[in-house]
């Protein structure tokens, strides 16, 4: 039995990043199912919301016009009922210092924009999974970091 | 105000079950966390009920053979990480070979099948989460890590944590300490 | 007395002893005379005895003959009878004639015969019928008798020689026993009478020296008394009888009751049982030993010392006292006076001992000398007497030492110096004489003020240490001189650097402006009087309100935040002035002191470079706005860019030719080149230094972490890399691990192509003279690291140039690079504060140093 269907969410201003990651997504092998918003407000209306079908993982790019990446990560860490969820960066800045600063305020991932598309496709399906075995085997979630 | 606490999973887990067990006021005995013997078969009505009950704390009943046997798997692993004397001892495929009567083959294309993805890369994943779990908690040396978690050398450990991590000991453990400083958790 | 006493008791034991002689010789003649008698006794009976042994042997042998001649058979039974009574006879006089020693010998031959006498009779009566047995038996009879005959005759003789000898004794004794007798009674009369004659005569002496004594007692003024003890039941001594005391007892006891003989102590004075008396009398009595003791005794209203000394005798005591009254009132005043003496010793001594202090404590030297004077009373030289410990300290003389020494020897100099005089004026004049004198020991001069007073015929000298006060007053002449220079020197000083000086009276209002002040106002100095007022006008109308509070917070606190304001000068020119000035008291008056500066041009200047400033910081802004269009808007499109071709060319790899897959993978360099140089660029633009990134960092982990960055680089090229111990230093890290990352990585991408690839990390600590290159060493030590590898090298022609932004030594189709790393490197060694540089020489390796201060 393959993996259960997979929750993510993808906030990113820029819609060919959008695109692309959507076409990696669709490439992997885990069953997913993916919503996209077009900034960090969006995605923070939309989580917010009562009802919201949370999801697992949260791609968040640093960059975005409204409310940026950070903003969403602090948010998201105060939420009592959003804390839990999975935080990936997704940003195009390799500067160590923005690495350090998302990790230090609660993401749990970090990933590189890539330059290839294979690049892209390796670096998503590694969160994935790396987030799927946090999700069901003992290993404790608070220690969770990754960078890709 | 914060409160610093420290608790332990496996603990946890047997305390809600036996409490949700009695609660049913089933006869069982806990054989290992992921596995519960009843002394009668169950009706259906009380499956449903345990589920009920088990659902509020995520625990599953596992239908599926194969998930249970990975879920064997992954206890094995676990307690053999964290036995450094155990993990000294027994090759990990013997062990898991010996422990759970499969051959390891079999066990191995189950657990990839189930998972997508190998034992050794879980192994790897268990040892790293130990290691972050000595450095926090323990405040322990590379070096004495190392020693405990039966890597060959410290240079081995640090290379395996940054491939694994995509960090270096050293920043995940700055990163950690900052993150208490301002009492974030995610 | 006493001799005449001793002779006649020696005489009296002679008469003892001769009377006890003689009548033992009269008792031993007496006992003699008994002997005697008894002894003539003794002897008769003897005789009497030997008549009878004899008479029974021949009255044995008469016996013999009579039964031979009668042959009768009864001869046994007698004989043997007669046997027991010769035996009895015989045994009674061996007992008499024991003290005899003729009469024993004569005895033992008497039993051999009698034995013999005893075998022979049987045989003259058994041999009847033989006659000539009975012959010999009978002659043998015969012989034996004739012997016993003389032995009877000698025996006999021998007493009658005894009993003649005993009756001379008996008649000497009896005449001697009655005179021995009559001599005895005779001389011990004549004894009693010489004895009755002394003792009368004793009795006599007694009488006459008891008078004798009496009278003396009678004159003697001690009391002297006799007591005896009283005993209670226990044999205690509870009391004393006074048994005597002569008369002056009464007249000591004039007005009190006048003891009488007999009477008891305690009633007599009963003050004795309590003073301590009593308890010396018993003492004498127990212990039988004199006792002496004075005690004071009041008797009616007078008081009375008496020395009273016990002695014992016989049971009692005697007792004489000597009345010590008079001894002891003149003791106490003596004591008295004693005291007194003891006392003004004493005081006298402190005061000595004051003195002495005085002297040692003070620092002025006191010498006392001696003149010496000529034949013609001229002094030509001192004596010194005396000298205090202070001389010590300038002369190094010890006062013991140079005691009674000559002053020309001591102290030559004073005789060239006109002290000599001066002394010799004051001791001639009898004036005090006051002078300054010098001392000079060791190239050290010390200056001195002596004062000369006469002392009987010599002058005594202290001197008072002024070395410190004259070199006190020539460094105020020096500093007074000093002084003038600087002020004119100040003064010109002050118009150099647009200065001027001012004194503010802060209670009137009054002020004086230095020369300069006049001039920064535009006009001549001194030309007018200023005041607190007056200086207003010159005030900036802007300044006012500023100025008039520096006033009045000088005035009331003594400082002001006050310290800068414009004023207009006499040409209308508007001048910024800075002051600064401090509150002091100036002759009792609180005063202003303080310095104004005309800071106009600095002002200008300030306000130009606040311009630069402003204009600086916008195109920072703008620099930093770029950098982060740079870092992100720049980026993408060529991000994009390498996406898209790397999703057609995998996506339509089927379809595209060779050469089309060819071109994409040239798109995708070129793009995947750019976006590198970007970011490079955007790393050198954001090197930028704030002191807050600056943290302790430890090298050695910085580098731990560059080579797990380049782990997989490494372990693919087989680098071998030395890391030597490394220190923790002050510095940006994310820097120092992007300069180590840069220079380990050129190490490794320029190694050499035919040896393995060796990198060695080492860090030195050196001095700062140490350090090469030009630029500004602030620290004491700087760190050396050294990134040294064997790789290609370079020309070290080009050893400066490589820093360069875009500078590279190769093609870029030989070795990838952007030209970029190593400026980033000095830009980061320079934010440092440090400097880098790089030795190399081509195909041999390079060097690069990294010099950071410590």
């Amino acid at each position: 039995m393959a993996l259960s269907i997979m929750n993510i969410a993808l906030a990113d201003d820029d819609a060919d990043d959008r695109m692309l990651f959507e076409e990696a997504i669709g490439e992997i092998e885990i069953k997913t199912k993916l919503s996209l918003f077009s900034d960090g407000k969006q995605l923070m209306d939309y989580l917010t919301q009562p009802q919201a079908i949370l999801p697992e993982i949260i791609f968040l790019d640093l960059n975005m016009p409204i409310k940026n990446g950070m903003q969403c990560l602090r948010e998201i860490r105060q939420n009592e009922s959003l804390l839990h969820l999975c935080v990936a960066i997704y940003s195009t800045s390799s500067s160590e210092q923005d690495i350090e600063e998302t990790f230090v305020n609660g993401a749990n991932i970090y990933i590189n924009k890539p330059n290839s598309f294979g690049a892209l496709k390796k670096a998503v399906e590694k969160a994935l999974r790396l987030n799927w075995q946090y999700h069901t085997s003992a290993l404790n979630r608070d220690n969770f970091l990754l960078r890709l | 105000m914060t409160l610093n606490i420290k608790f332990d999973y496996n603990f946890i887990c047997k305390a809600i079950l036996q409490e949700q067990l009695d609660n049913l006021g089933l006869e069982y005995t806990l054989q290992s966390l992921g596995e519960i013997k009843f002394k009668n078969k169950l009706t259906h009505t009380q499956r449903d009920q345990l589920c009920q009950a088990f659902g509020k704390y995520g625990i599953e009943i596992l239908d599926n053979p194969q998930n249970v046997l990975v879920q064997r798997i992954k206890d094995a692993i676990t307690e053999l990480v964290n036995d450094s004397d155990k993990a000294k001892k027994y090759n990990v495929s013997t062990y898991l070979s010996d422990t759970l009567n499969y051959s390891y083959p079999h066990l191995s294309s189950i657990f990839s099948e189930v998972t997508h993805s190998s034992i050794e890369n879980f192994i790897i994943l268990k040892k790293i989460d130990a290691v972050k779990h000595l450095i926090m908690d323990k405040n322990l040396t590379l070096t004495e890590i190392a020693h405990r978690l039966n890597y060959s050398s410290v240079a081995h450990l640090s290379a395996q944590f940054k491939k694994t991590t995509g960090l270096t000991p050293s920043s995940f453990q700055r990163i950690i300490k900052k993150r208490k400083e301002k009492g974030i958790t995610p | 007395m006493g001799k005449s006493s001793k002779v006649f008791i020696v005489l009296l034991i002679a008469a003892v002893a001769i009377l006890m002689f003689i009548g033992s010789t009269s008792y031993r003649q007496i006992k003699a005379l008994g002997e005697s008698s008894e002894m003539v006794a003794h002897t008769l009976r003897v005789e009497t005895e030997i008549h009878r042994l004899f008479s029974q042997y021949t009255w044995l042998q008469s016996e013999v003959y009579e039964t031979n001649l009668l042959k009768t058979a009864t001869i046994h039974r007698d004989f043997e009878a007669q046997k027991d009574s010769i035996a009895d006879t015989f045994d009674g006089l061996v007992q008499l004639t024991a003290d005899n020693r003729n009469h024993q010998q004569n005895l033992q031959k008497v039993r051999v015969l009698q034995e013999e006498l005893y075998g022979i009779l049987p045989r003259i009566v058994d041999t009847q019928n033989d006659p000539y047995v009975e012959n010999t038996a009978i002659e043998t009879l015969n012989t034996t008798m004739k012997a016993l005959q003389t032995i009877k005759f000698n025996m006999l003789n021998e007493v009658a020689s005894l009993l003649k000898k005993y009756k001379e004794a008996h008649h000497s004794n009896v005449f001697l026993t009655p005179l021995m007798t009559l001599l005895l009674g005779i001389f011990a009369l004549c004894v009693f009478l010489i004895a009755f004659w002394r003792l009368n005569n004793e009795r006599k002496e007694t009488k006459r020296t008891q008078k004798f004594l009496e009278s003396i007692l009678e004159t003697s003024k001690n009391v002297i008394s006799y007591f005896e003890p009283v005993h209670d039941a226990s044999g205690k001594i509870i009391d004393f009888n006074m048994a005597y005391h002569h008369k002056n007892i009464h007249d000591v006891l004039e007005k009190s009751k006048p003891p009488r003989e007999g009477r008891l102590l305690s009633k007599a004075f009963p003050q004795h049982f309590e003073n301590g008396v009593f308890e010396h009398f018993v003492k004498c009595i127990e212990e039988n030993q004199n006792q002496n003791f004075e005690k004071q005794y009041d008797f009616g209203e007078k008081r009375f010392w008496y020395d009273t000394t016990t002695t014992k005798l016989d049971k009692g005591i005697l007792i004489t006292s000597r009345d010590t009254t008079s001894e002891r009132i003149a003791l106490d005043s003596l004591s008295k006076s004693k005291e007194l003496l003891e006392k003004r010793n004493l005081e006298l001594l402190d005061n000595r001992a004051f003195l002495g202090n005085i002297l040692k404590s003070i620092s002025n030297v006191v010498i006392h000398l001696k003149s010496i004077r000529n034949d013609e009373g001229t002094i030509v030289d001192f004596e010194l007497l005396f000298v205090n410990d202070a001389i010590n300290n300038i002369t190094g003389d010890i006062p013991e030492e140079v005691k009674h020494q000559r002053a020309s020897k001591l102290y030559p100099s004073i005789f060239t110096s006109g002290v000599f005089e001066k002394l010799v004026s004051c001791i001639e004049e009898r004036q005090q004489v006051d002078y300054e004198t010098h001392f000079e020991k060791n190239g050290n001069k010390r200056w001195f003020q002596a004062t000369a007073i006469k002392l009987n015929d010599g002058v005594t000298v202290t001197t008072r240490d002024i070395t410190e006060e004259k070199l006190k007053s020539e460094r105020l002449q020096v500093l007074n001189d000093q002084l003038s220079v600087q002020n004119s020197i100040f003064k010109d000083a002050e118009g150099v650097a647009d200065i001027g000086s001012y004194v503010w009276y802060l209670d009137t209002g009054d002020a004086s402006i230095s020369d300069n002040f006049y001039r920064i106002l535009g006009h001549e100095p001194n030309s007018f009087e200023i005041t607190f007022e007056m200086y207003r006008k010159f005030v900036h109308p802007d300044d006012l309100e500023l100025y008039d509070r520096l006033g009045e917070e000088t005035t009331a606190k003594g400082s002001s935040n006050v310290h800068s304001y414009r004023i207009i000068a006499k040409d209308g020119q508007v001048k910024h002035l800075f002051l600064n000035g401090r509150t002091t008291e100036r002759m009792g008056r609180p005063v202003s002191l303080g310095v104004v500066q005309d800071i106009t041009e600095s002002v200008l200047a300030d306000q130009e470079l606040r311009v630069k400033n402003e204009a600086l910081e916008r195109s920072n802004a703008e620099l930093r706005s770029f950098n982060r269009v740079a870092s992100h808007d720049l980026q993408e499109p060529m991000r994009k860019i390498q996406l898209f071709v790397s999703r057609i060319s995998e996506a339509e790899q089927d379809r595209l030719s060779e050469k089309g897959k060819v071109y994409f993978e040239k798109v995708s360099s070129a793009a995947n080149r750019m976006q590198t140089l970007i970011k490079y660029l955007l790393a050198y633009s954001r090197l930028n230094k704030k002191k807050d990134d600056f943290s302790k960092v430890s090298l050695h982990e910085i580098v731990t972490k560059v080579l797990d960055d380049l782990e997989e680089r490494i372990a693919e090229m087989g680098v071998e890399i030395t890391v030597d111990k490394l220190p923790k230093i002050n510095a940006i890290p994310f820097q120092i691990d992007q300069l180590l990352g840069n220079l380990v990585s050129n190490a490794i991408k320029y190694r050499s192509l035919t040896e393995p690839a060796r990198i060695v990390i080492d860090c030195k600590k050196l001095p700062r003279n140490k350090v090469p290159g030009d630029f500004d060493k602030k620290k004491e030590y700087y760190y050396r690291l050294s990134v040294i590898d064997n790789g290609i090298g370079f020309d070290n022609a080009h050893a400066q140039k490589i820093f360069g932004l875009f500078e590279r030594l190769h093609q870029r189709d030989e070795y990838s690079g952007t030209g970029i790393g190593l400026a980033i490197c000095k830009k980061i060694a320079e934010n440092h504060d440090g400097y880098i540089i790089a030795e190399s020489e081509k195909g041999k390796g390079s060097t690069f140093c990294v010099y950071l201060p410590v």
